[in-house]
């Protein structure tokens, strides 16, 4: 073993002459590339089945609704003026009297009612009163237990006065319209048959009114009033200077509860608040008539649908931030399919309407901006890291836009809020990225439809970041589209971004 | 500035040649030692050369020679890192001009366990070590520079990614000066032969390596597929077959093909250990995910199957002429495969002994070196007496003087007694 010790020493001996450096870590830059992300932003994504939703040929579709409603139908009134006076009363004789039931404007004619309104005047004027009976009978009129309505003398020779509410006319669902009314006089007394005994006068000759009605109605109108809605739409930043809209649609769904069918009158106005304008089309089909709207069946209600397309564009094309269904009216003018129609009281219409705006629009080169700053917390470590470590960074991405919108954004990076982008001094630095549309040719995608899109900052860029708040303001405009285009929600439309962070980066022991 | 302990740096480097035969003497010639190779040093060499008239006996246990290198780095590299406080593009630029395709290492070594001869036979016993290790000259760059922008693909091999270690014990017997059967104006020729019984101490093999990364707009992609074999306990076999013949007078020349029929097979403690990686387009993104889903991972330990190692042939052929103060011999060296021991790339080797004081003889030598095995410059020195002969010696890789500027060292010591 000393020999081996010897040996090993000497050989050690001839090397430790050797100069060796202190460990010490130097410093030097490096170059990550790390990859940030990989996703597939599809247009189908965005449809919320309520307010964007998937249309025809799979365009997407923006869907604005709104409600409207008739007040309850009411009461059909009319005054049929019916008034007969001095009419004889013969002992022993019963006096039949057939009187018209005619609504004298010619709006309602009636075949079935339940009285809410009217009254009947009666009078009598007898010689003998003790010995004199006189009795009314009304057969078209009874009560709720179907009694015809009998009026009795009160021997009383002064006008009488009977309130109908309660009795029904006509005869239920029979389809005969009760254009006519009977009165029969029964006298009793004790005076020989033949003997005129007094006269009598009837009057119907106010508003009667119907809470039940059946018939037919014409002319009869019906405004849409007291809760109809409006359609507020509320585009972000000032997006409507940027685009305009082609295309739209209303769509109509009227719920008749009223057994009549009835056309729909109306206008569909839309407003632009910000600049003004206001536009107003009326709701006619194509070939200009009012939509008709089915009739109740005794079932229940019916709903009718309406298409309505016709110039809808027009009112779009301002971009209104408020539409709604103006003017509307509903009128009557008959029965229900030929046979008379019906009616309660609270019967109402109502109507639901769709706007349907396909995204088929015309971009504008419009610059907008955010309203507010995003506001980026920066902790004293980030602060340090990227002070002490980060020297440049750049933020590539790779971009396959299947979507004929293209864009520019810039954002401004400041360490104030009060940015401005029309002054450079309030922002430390800006970038612009520009995303072409889908339908761009040119040197800037390559034949896979790949777009670079780069976002370098220096070192001197990146010293913004070495604050505790760095404040960001981004402003977008579009790329004009030369025409309409339109925005389709298929798997095959979408945008596929990937993107990756390359950062010069200083490693090593800080001195 | 320091002084430091030198060897642990090395050790800590391991090395980077490509191990070849070597017995401890040998290293002090550059391995231009196949016509230098006497008694039982003979069986290992050329044991033609085995002859009653050279007896020889090892001093158990002194006869060693190690090695530990590497291709690349050096203690001058290393220096003019640490002096720098900043590595600008052209410092990294030296440090990947001095590594060639991969940082590799190796270390090796041979004891002689005993040896001696007995007429014109040897009978010796020795232990072999041999190691290497390396590392793509890719994770360097990537240390360096980063990724950059991403664009480029990072292959990893086996070839420059590796682990390899075989240990084995010899028990040599060899049989020379047999003279071949010529017509007499032929010079004599004579013929040896030494059979080595070999027992397998340990193996390590880097069976499998292969991978890839990337990290750009594809996200970041990871492959790493590596099977590592390791075994304990073989048997094997190798033969030795020399010629060695003096057309002239002090002007020696000889022939030899070592490890014919050569392999270890190893049946006894095997297992394979198996890794497997992947990681699949992972964007920063999809980290808020369950980090464990955006990769797989696998390891697998398992017996392995019985293998054998085979110990591909190398031909030598060597010169040696000689004069009263000197001698000076030339190797040419082949391979037939590729070995922690064995290279298939040519390279030659040139010794000198120079006894200009006969008792105290001077070894130099000079090994050439091709893509995977640096040359060297050997230096010794020896005590030479009737009955004994010692002596010592370093090699310095890539240097002609062991220095800072040196990517290895070599050391080794010889005791013989002639009788």
């Amino acid at each position: 073993m000393k020999y081996l010790f010897a040996v090993g020493v000497v050989a050690l001996l001839a090397l430790c002459a050797c100069d060796i450096a202190e460990p010490q870590m130097p410093q030097w830059d490096v170059d990550l590339t790390v990859p940030l992300m990989n996703e597939r932003f599809l247009v189908s994504e965005l449809v919320d089945s309520v307010n964007i939703v998937t249309g025809e040929n799979q365009v997407l579709t923006l869907v604005n609704t709104g409600q409207a409603e008739t007040p309850i139908f009411g009461h059909v009134n009319f005054n049929p003026g019916i008034e007969v006076d001095n009419l004889a009363l013969i002992s022993g004789t019963d006096v039949h009297l057939t009187l018209p039931l005619i609504d004298p404007t010619g709006t309602v004619f009636l075949s079935y009612g339940e009285f809410t309104q009217g009254t009947l005047g009666y009078y009598f004027d007898v010689a003998d009163p003790a010995n004199t009976t006189v009795s009314i009978s009304l057969p078209d009129i009874r009560d709720a237990a179907g009694n015809p309505l009998v009026l009795n003398d009160d021997a009383t020779p002064n006008w009488h006065s009977y309130n109908l509410p309660g009795n029904r006319i006509g005869i239920e669902d029979s389809g005969l319209i009760q254009d006519s009314l009977r009165f029969i006089f029964h006298v009793q007394t004790n005076q020989p048959d033949g003997t005129p005994v007094g006269t009598a006068a009837i009057r119907l000759n106010s508003q009667i009114g119907f809470r039940v009605f059946q018939g037919y109605l014409y002319a009869y109108l019906r405004a849409l009033e007291g809760t109809v809605s409006t359609i507020e739409i509320e585009y972000p930043l000032d997006l409507e200077e940027a685009i305009e809209l082609q295309e739209a649609s209303v769509y109509i769904e009227v719920t008749n509860e009223v057994g009549f069918g009835a056309e729909f009158h109306g206008s569909i106005r839309a407003t632009n608040s910000n600049t003004g304008e206001v536009r107003i089309i009326p709701i006619l089909d194509n070939l200009g008539n009012p939509y008709q709207v089915a009739p109740a069946t005794l079932t229940g209600s019916t709903i009718t649908e309406l298409n309505f397309a016709n110039n809808i564009s027009q009112i779009l094309q301002i971009m209104p931030d408020t539409v709604e269904i103006f003017d509307a009216y509903l009128l009557i003018n008959g029965g229900a399919n030929g046979v008379p129609g019906f009616v309660e009281e609270h019967d109402k219409l109502y109507c639901s309407y769709q706007i349907n705006a396909p995204f088929t629009f015309e971009l504008f080169d419009h610059t907008f901006q955010l309203s507010e700053v995003t506001e980026v917390e920066l902790s004293q470590e980030n602060q340090d890291l990227i002070s002490d470590n980060v020297l440049a960074a750049s933020l590539t991405n790779q971009i396959v836009n299947h979507i004929p919108i293209g864009a520019m954004a810039t954002v401004y990076v400041g360490t104030t809020p009060n940015i401005d982008p029309a002054n450079p001094a309030t922002y430390a630095l800006s970038r612009t990225v520009t995303l072409h549309s889908s339908e761009y040719t040119g040197p800037d995608v390559n034949q896979d439809g790949e777009q670079l899109i780069s976002l370098a900052l220096s070192e001197t860029d990146m010293e913004v970041f070495a604050n505790p708040f760095v404040y960001l303001l981004w402003t977008f405009s579009f790329e004009p589209s030369n025409g309409p285009v339109t925005i389709y929600a298929s798997p095959a439309d979408y945008i596929q971004v990937k993107s990756m962070l390359t950062v010069r980066m200083h490693v090593g022991e800080d001195e | 500035m320091s002084k430091r302990f030198l060897p642990l740096l090395f050790l800590l480097l391991a090395s980077a040649l490509p191990a070849t035969t070597f017995t401890s003497k040998s290293l002090l010639f550059a391995d231009s030692y196949m016509l230098r190779a006497q008694g039982a040093d003979a069986n290992y060499w050329n044991p033609a050369l085995l002859s009653s008239e050279n007896p020889d006996f090892w001093m158990p246990a002194a006869n060693i020679g190690f090695f530990a290198g590497n291709n690349s780095l050096n203690i001058d590299l290393y220096n003019f890192i640490m002096s720098e406080d900043y590595l600008d593009d052209e410092d990294k630029q030296r440090i990947l001009d001095a590594i060639d395709d991969k940082l590799a290492f190796n270390f090796g070594g041979q004891i002689g366990l005993f040896g001696f001869t007995l007429g014109d036979l040897a009978l010796s016993g020795s232990v072999h070590l041999a190691a290497r290790a390396a590392l793509t000259e890719k994770i360097v760059e990537l240390a360096l520079y980063g990724n950059g922008d991403g664009s480029q693909v990072y292959e990893f091999t086996k070839d420059e990614n590796y682990v390899d270690a075989l240990s084995y014990a010899d028990v040599t017997l060899g049989w020379g000066d047999i003279r071949l059967p010529l017509p007499k104006v032929i010079p004599d020729i004579e013929f040896g032969i030494a059979v080595s019984a070999l027992a397998g101490l340990g193996s390590a093999e880097t069976a499998e390596l292969t991978g890839f990364l990337s990290s750009n707009l594809d996200g970041l992609n990871i492959e790493m597929d590596a099977l590592q074999r390791t075994a304990a306990g073989g048997a094997g076999f190798k033969a030795l077959l020399g010629l060695h013949s003096e057309p002239l007078k002090n002007l020696h020349v000889g022939i030899t093909l070592d490890n014919v029929l050569g392999f270890i097979r190893w049946n006894m403690l095997r297992e394979d250990f198996a890794y497997h990686f992947a990681a699949d387009s992972v964007y920063v993104s999809d980290i808020q995910e369950d980090i464990e889903d955006l990769y797989t991972d696998e390891y697998t330990q398992t017996e392995g199957d019985p293998f054998t190692t085979t110990l591909p042939p190398e031909l030598r052929v060597a010169v040696l002429y000689h004069t009263r103060q000197a001698s000076f011999s030339a190797d040419l060296i082949k391979g037939f495969g590729e070995a922690e021991n064995v290279s298939r790339k040519l390279r030659y080797a040139v010794g000198a002994e120079l006894t200009p004081i006969p008792f105290l003889p001077i070894h130099l030598g000079y090994g050439s070196g091709n893509d995977g095995y640096p040359w060297r410059m050997s230096y010794g020195l020896g005590l030479r007496f009737k009955v004994v002969e010692l002596g010592l010696g370093i090699q310095s890789i890539e240097t002609i003087l062991p220095g800072t500027s040196s990517k290895g060292i070599a050391f080794a010591t010889y005791f013989n007694l002639r009788f």
